[in-house]
Parts: structure tokens; C-alpha cells; sequence
């Protein structure tokens, strides 16, 4: 019964985010304001093109299956459950014929699709706030957009390389490890560039930059072990343990948490025309920061010495050893859970006491700063914005200081400082 | 704003819809031949294929469109089903290792 | 239209806004959009029938040349009922209102008389022993897929005339234009579409020998 419900909340949930894509996609083509070309997007309103884009064609997919396992479990069908199967020392009769395998395939056809729809948004609202906050544009724009449109294209190939073990023919193995590795690359320029832009940048430490710095950290370190889980051989071992929790957690989990969170710190005083508070966030941070690490690293470990996962207790088999490496993680989980008291209380308290917050805090130069914190109604106020400019005019001399506004007409003076910027 | 598109005649209309109709016939002339069951699958596949082309170029005028939209949407739903292929190497292989199949 | 707050000019008729990327209206845009969804919705299902109907070593085949017959009627029916609806879209655009609303209404009854041609399919397969999951002659399967798969194309004729009734209400009453009767039309060709896949996959390998 509580399956079925959930089977039946996942189909809603497709639906909704199908004409969640439609919409984003026709207003990112179609509603643009006058002079805001397409390659004038901020990163993040391109990522979450891309990602539309992703779960327009991926959602297709995940609907008809669970319209399929509905069947399964309402009306008597056997698309999935396979003949002779015995749960709970029951051999299941009503059922014959179907396939896991092919629920397995339909589920991943869509599911790693998802977990781009899960990072490219905050990838998306990292660099921007990246860029902000060197006050340096990245090393390349294109390159970025370009990168996360490969992702994107990759995605749907590689949805086997959560089936090497399943019963999946070998060869399909062989085939889907590739692309997996293959995916890795655009993976890598972007934090190449996310990193590389580093260099001669004036970066300035905020809350919505440190959780965008720890973004990138815990993107790398679940990439690498998404390295490891690429090759069938290695999978074989490290399929259904612990460390395949501790990489998605790694990437899913926090990373596309982390970038939530800076994009709170970075457009509250937007959202709520309250600064939120440093100091707080600051420690929201390093907490986090540390008590994430705490948690996911020791499940590596005890992902490579053979715990399994989804098991309910360790107590009595050889993983009992590993009890205190449990302990230890439920220590820095219940950690971890307290510091977002700190934030719940920080988002709270400066919703209404906090201080008035500018038009625009962090001298930032898309359009949403132009207009006044929080915004009004009809977002500009029934004025229509004109774009002059790339979005991300930092490190030059302009009347404005170091950047130029999106609407600004003034014209680029001086060209970027070669010294200052490779 | 819908301004191309005006040029398709009744006439191409009418020649679409019966090659449309045509085709059918012929799939169903296939479908009682004597060959192996792959092969009629493959006809099948092509014809058809041929008459959503023609749907989609005649019908729902994707000829009078920029070309710009037939590049964004086709391949991408060209691409998704043609990487949905991966999975026949399975389906065939359940067949084998059917414990009480043979 | 209803549009018109998104796309008002400034106040000396300046263009406040990018030309929209394909020259398409957005309702037009986002049709074509979830036309192209619902294609790889459709594809899945079909992948998930031949996926089963391969692995499945008693996969029946029992559709006698009667059904063969009634698949090909429903399939003229479709096919005329796309026409009538580009005769009506032609109608709209030469600003013809009576011809398009007519042509619009002979659309929706084509969709009807398929409907109950293909429901009248559906109760002699049952007369003759097909469940959901059960019948006389093979794996339980062949109901599931088929039911799954005509059911669904069924569900969007039937959501079509539907819909396809209130744009030519709309219309009638002036709420709609001939823009939407278009948007209205390309669902209409790709349920049409649609059905093309499904007469080969689903009946005519399916046919008794
Ligand atoms: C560098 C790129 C990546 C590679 C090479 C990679 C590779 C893999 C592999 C091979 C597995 C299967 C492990 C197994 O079940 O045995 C896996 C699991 C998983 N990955 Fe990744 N991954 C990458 C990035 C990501 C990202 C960015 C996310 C999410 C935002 C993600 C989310 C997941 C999830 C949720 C699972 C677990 C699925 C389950 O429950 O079994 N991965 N990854
Ligand atoms: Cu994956």
C-alpha cells in the first residue's frame, strides 16, 4: 500500500516536473529581456535551462514506468516481477513473466539523467556567485555553458553503470563504462575553471562564497569516487556498499545542498530586503563543512572494507567491528543537524529583525540588482530592462567601481588588466 | 507571428494523406508475408518511420518552420530513443538464462 | 490574447523584449516541447512491450484479419480526422470562421468513431477470453502491454476531442484565435502519429498465422 502511494506520488511528481520544464524552457527562449541574448545569460539561468531541458526528455521516461509498476501492484500485471519469485519464504504465484531488469533499465534511463538535474542547478548558482565574489570573470563563459550542455548530453548514456552487477548483459558493461568515464571530463574543466578563475581574482569571503568554495569540494570528492564506480571491475566489489552511499551523498546530498545554501545567503537580502547575518552564516559553514566530511568519508571506508548498505543493524556478523566508525558518523550526523539550527535561526530572526539590506549588497551586475530589495511587484515594476552587457563585467574601471550593471549603458572604458588577469 | 506556412496547398495536403494510407496498406501486405518475424519488424519500423516523417514535415508543417526548431527538438528525441536500443541486449539474454526455459 | 501583458510594447512601441528564438508563438513552442516528451513516453512503453514480448518464449499472436480490418478503418478514421483538422486550420487562416468551426466539429467526430471503433475492439477481444493479465492463448503479458499501450493512446484521442471542442468554443466566442486551433491541430497529428507506431508494433506483428 505505502508503495503503491509512492509509486503514485512519483507519477504526479513526473508530471509536474514535465510542465516545470515546459514553462522554464519557453521563458528562457521566449521571454527574455531586450538585448539579454542568449550567451548574455547568467550561468545559472543557463543551467537551469540545460537542466529543463534534461528533465523534459528524462521525466518522459520515469512516467510510463510508473504507470507500469502501478499496474503491477493494482491490477494484476506482471511487467516486472519476474516467475518463481519468493518473498519472505513465499513463492509469489499471481505474478509471472516480467522483468526487473527491465524496471532496473527504465528507472536508470531516468535516474542518472536526475542527478544532473540535481547538480546542474547548483552548479549553475555557484559560478555565478564564483564570479561575484573573485570579482573576476571566469576563465571562460562559453566554456562553462558548453561543459554543462555535454553533461547534459552524456547523461543518457551512461544510466548503465548503475546495472553492472544487476544481470545486465557484460557487454552493455563495457559500453556504459566508457561514456561514464567519459562524462568525467566536461566534469572536470568546470571545476578546472571554477578553480582556475582563482587566480588573480579579489576574492571576498561571505557565507554564499564559502558554501560555494565547499560546493566545489565536495564535487570533487564525490566525482573522484564516481571515478572509482565507473569500472565494472572495481564496481563488482563496491556495488550495494557504503561507498557508493558515501559518493552520492557526496554529490547529491551535500553538494546540491551546499549550492542551496549559498544561493540562500547570496538572494535573501533579495528575496526579504533583510541582510542575513555573516557571522552566523559563517559558523552555518564551517560546521556543516566539517561535520559533512565527518560523516561521508568514514562510509569510503567502510564501503571498501565490505559494509553493505541498506541493512538495518550490524550487530551480530563480522561487521561488528566496525561499530565504533558507525558510532562516530551518528555522532557527527547529529552534529551536522544541529549547526542547520543555526541557519533555521539565522533565515528566521533576519527575515524580520535583520538589517535593511541595499539594492545591491554584493556589487553584482545581473538584473535582479537593479531593482529594489525585496522586489516589486511585477519584478521591475512594469519598467522593461534593456541588457547592454555580458553579465559578468568585473575587474574593470567603471563609474559604478569595479563592475558594470547588465542595464548599464556606459560603455566598457578601460580593457580587463592583463597582469591582473591570465 | 504564424505567418510561414501558409504556402502548403489542399492538394500536398491530399497526396500526404493518401501516401499516408498507402503506407499503412503496405504494412499490412508485410505483415502476412512468409518472412522471419525480424525482418518484418524492420519494414515495419522503416515505413513507419516514413509516415511520421511525413507527418511531421506536411502535416505539422515542420517544413515552414525555422529550421532552427526542427534542429532543437528532433534530435533530441531521435537521440533518446536511439540510446533505449541498449536495452535489447538484455531482453534477449533473459530468454537464455531462463532457468526453466529449455 | 492572453498574452498581451507579457508582450506589450513601452510606450512608444519600442520592442521591449528579445524576438522569441523560433518565431513561433510560445503556446506553439511549448506544444511542440511536450509533443517531444510525450514521443519518448510513448517510445518507452512501446521499448518496455518489445523488451517483454522478446524475453517471453509463449508470446501469443491472436489478432484474426477482422481485427486486422478494424485496425486499418481506425487508422483511415485518424488519418481523414487529420486532414479535416488541416482543412479547418486553412479555414481559420483565411479568416473562414464558419468553415473552421464546421471542419474542427468533423475532426472531433472522427475521434469519436475511432474511440468507439477501437472500444468495440477492445469488447470482442475480451468476448473472445483477453484479461489484463490473462487469456487462452499465451503469456499473460500480451494483455498487459496491449491494454497499457491502446489505453494510453486512447486516453489523448479522447483528452484531443476534448480539447479540440473547447479551443473551437473558444474560437466560436472569439477567446481563442486561429493560432490556437493550430496548436490544437498538432496535437491532433501527433496522436495521429502516434497511432501509426502502434498499428505495426501492436497488431500487425501480432497477427495469427
Ligand atoms: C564524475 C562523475 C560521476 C561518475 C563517474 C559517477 C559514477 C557513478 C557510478 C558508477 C555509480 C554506481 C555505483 C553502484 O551502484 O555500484 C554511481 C552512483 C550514484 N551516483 Fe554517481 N557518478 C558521478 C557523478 C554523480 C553526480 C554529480 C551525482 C549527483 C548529483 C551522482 C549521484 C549518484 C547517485 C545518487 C548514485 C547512487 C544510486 C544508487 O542508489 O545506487 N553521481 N555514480
Ligand atoms: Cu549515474
Amino acid at each position: 500500500m505505502g508503495q503503491t502511494v509512492w509509486a503514485c506520488s512519483i507519477a504526479i511528481f513526473s508530471i509536474g516536473q514535465l510542465l516545470g520544464s515546459l514553462n522554464f524552457i519557453t521563458t528562457t527562449l521566449d521571454l527574455r529581456a531586450k538585448g539579454m541574448t542568449l550567451m548574455r545569460m547568467p550561468i545559472s539561468t543557463w543551467a537551469w535551462f540545460i537542466t529543463s531541458c534534461i528533465g523534459l526528455l528524462a521525466f518522459a521516461v520515469l512516467l510510463p514506468a510508473c504507470v507500469l509498476l502501478i499496474l503491477d501492484r493494482v491490477a494484476g500485471t506482471s511487467f516486472f516481477v519476474p516467475s518463481n519469485l519468493v518473498v519472505s519464504d513465499q513463492l509469489i504465484t499471481q505474478h509471472s513473466g516480467g522483468s526487473p531488469l527491465l524496471w532496473q533499465h527504465l528507472f536508470w534511463f531516468f535516474g542518472h539523467p536526475e542527478v544532473y538535474i540535481a547538480i546542474l542547478p547548483a552548479a549553475g548558482i555557484v559560478s555565478h556567485i564564483l564570479i561575484t565574489s573573485y570579482r573576476r570573470p571566469l576563465l571562460s563563459h562559453k566554456v562553462v555553458i558548453y561543459c554543462m550542455m555535454a553533461i547534459g548530453f552524456l547523461s543518457y548514456m551512461v544510466w548503465g553503470h548503475h546495472m553492472f552487477i544487476s544481470g545486465m548483459n557484460p557487454f552493455s558493461a563495457l559500453v556504459f563504462s566508457f561514456p561514464t568515464l567519459v562524462i568525467t571530463i566536461p566534469a572536470t574543466i568546470l571545476t578546472l575553471i571554477w578553480i582556475g578563475s582563482l587566480y588573480g581574482s579579489n576574492l571576498q569571503i561571505t557565507s554564499a562564497s564559502l558554501f560555494a568554495l565547499g560546493f566545489i569540494s565536495m564535487f570533487v570528492t564525490g566525482g573522484i569516487s564516481g571515478f572509482f564506480l565507473a569500472q565494472p571491475s572495481i564496481d563488482v566489489y563496491l556495488h550495494g556498499t557504503y561507498f557508493v552511499v558515501g559518493h552520492f551523498h557526496m554529490v547529491m546530498g551535500v553538494a546540491a545542498i551546499f549550492g542551496m545554501f549559498a544561493g540562500t545567503y547570496f538572494w535573501a537580502p533579495k528575496m526579504f530586503g533583510r541582510m542575513m547575518n555573516e557571522t552566523l552564516g559563517k559558523i552555518h559553514f564551517w560546521g556543516t563543512f566539517v561535520g559533512t566530511y565527518c560523516i561521508f568519508m568514514p562510509f569510503h571506508y567502510l564501503g571498501l572494507v565490505g559494509n553493505v548498505r541498506r541493512y538495518s543493524a550490524f550487530v551480530d556478523d563480522y561487521l561488528a567491528p566496525l561499530m565504533p566508525v558507525h558510532k562516530f558518523i551518528t555522532i557527527a550526523a547529529l552534529f551536522t543537524g544541529a549547526v542547520q539550527l543555526i541557519f533555521l535561526y539565522n533565515l528566521i530572526y533576519s527575515r524580520f529583525k535583520g538589517e535593511a539590506a541595499p539594492d545591491n549588497p554584493w556589487k553584482a551586475t545581473s538584473l535582479e540588482w537593479t531593482v529594489t530589495s525585496p522586489p516589486p511587484w511585477n519584478n521591475f515594476g512594469g519598467k522593461h530592462p534593456v541588457v547592454y552587457h555580458d553579465p559578468y563585467q568585473y575587474g574593470i574601471e567603471s563609474s559604478s567601481g569595479d563592475f558594470v550593471m547588465q542595464d548599464s549603458p556606459e560603455r566598457i572604458q578601460t580593457v580587463r588588466d592583463d597582469k591582473k588577469l591570465p | 507571428m504564424n505567418s510561414s506556412g501558409h504556402q502548403s496547398s489542399l492538394t500536398m495536403y491530399l497526396l500526404v494523406y493518401v501516401a499516408i494510407l498507402v503506407i499503412s496498406a503496405l504494412q499490412i501486405l508485410i505483415a502476412y508475408q512468409n518472412i522471419d518475424a525480424y525482418r518484418i519488424f524492420i519494414r515495419m519500423l522503416l515505413l513507419a518511420i516514413v509516415q511520421a516523417g511525413l507527418a511531421v514535415t506536411f502535416f505539422m508543417h515542420m517544413r515552414s518552420e525555422k529550421r532552427t526548431l526542427a534542429l532543437f527538438l528532433l534530435p533530441a528525441a531521435v537521440f533518446v530513443l536511439a540510446m533505449m536500443n541498449m536495452f535489447w541486449y538484455d531482453s534477449f539474454r533473459l530468454l537464455d538464462m531462463r532457468p526453466f526455459a529449455h | 490574447m492572453s498574452e498581451a501583458h507579457l508582450t506589450v510594447g513601452g510606450p512608444s512601441g519600442v520592442e521591449t523584449q528579445e524576438a522569441p528564438a523560433f518565431a513561433i508563438s510560445h503556446k506553439k513552442l511549448v506544444m511542440w516541447l511536450f509533443i517531444i516528451s510525450d514521443a519518448i513516453t510513448f517510445g518507452a512503453l512501446l521499448f518496455a512491450y518489445g523488451y517483454l514480448r522478446n524475453a517471453t518464449t509463449d508470446w501469443p499472436r491472436p489478432f484474426e484479419t477482422s481485427s486486422v480490418i478494424n485496425a486499418y478503418a481506425m487508422t483511415f478514421i485518424l488519418v481523414t480526422s487529420s486532414f479535416t483538422m488541416l482543412v479547418a486550420v486553412r479555414a481559420a487562416r483565411a479568416g473562414d470562421k464558419g468553415r473552421a468551426i464546421t471542419w474542427s466539429f468533423i475532426t472531433v467526430l472522427g475521434g469519436l468513431i475511432f474511440a468507439l471503433l477501437h472500444i468495440k475492439e477492445w469488447l470482442s477481444l475480451f468476448g473472445e477470453g483477453l484479461r489484463l493479465f490473462a487469456n487462452p492463448w499465451g503469456s499473460g503479458l500480451f494483455g498487459a502491454a496491449f491494454f497499457s499501450i491502446t489505453g494510453l493512446h486512447l486516453t489523448h484521442v479522447v483528452g484531443g476531442c476534448i480539447a479540440i471542442t473547447v479551443v473551437t468554443l473558444g474560437y466560436k466566442r472569439g477567446r481563442y484565435d486561429q493560432g490556437d486551433l493550430e496548436i490544437g491541430g498538432l496535437y491532433w497529428h501527433f496522436v495521429d502519429l502516434v497511432w501509426m507506431f502502434v498499428v505495426p508494433f501492436v497488431y500487425l506483428l501480432n497477427i495469427k498465422h
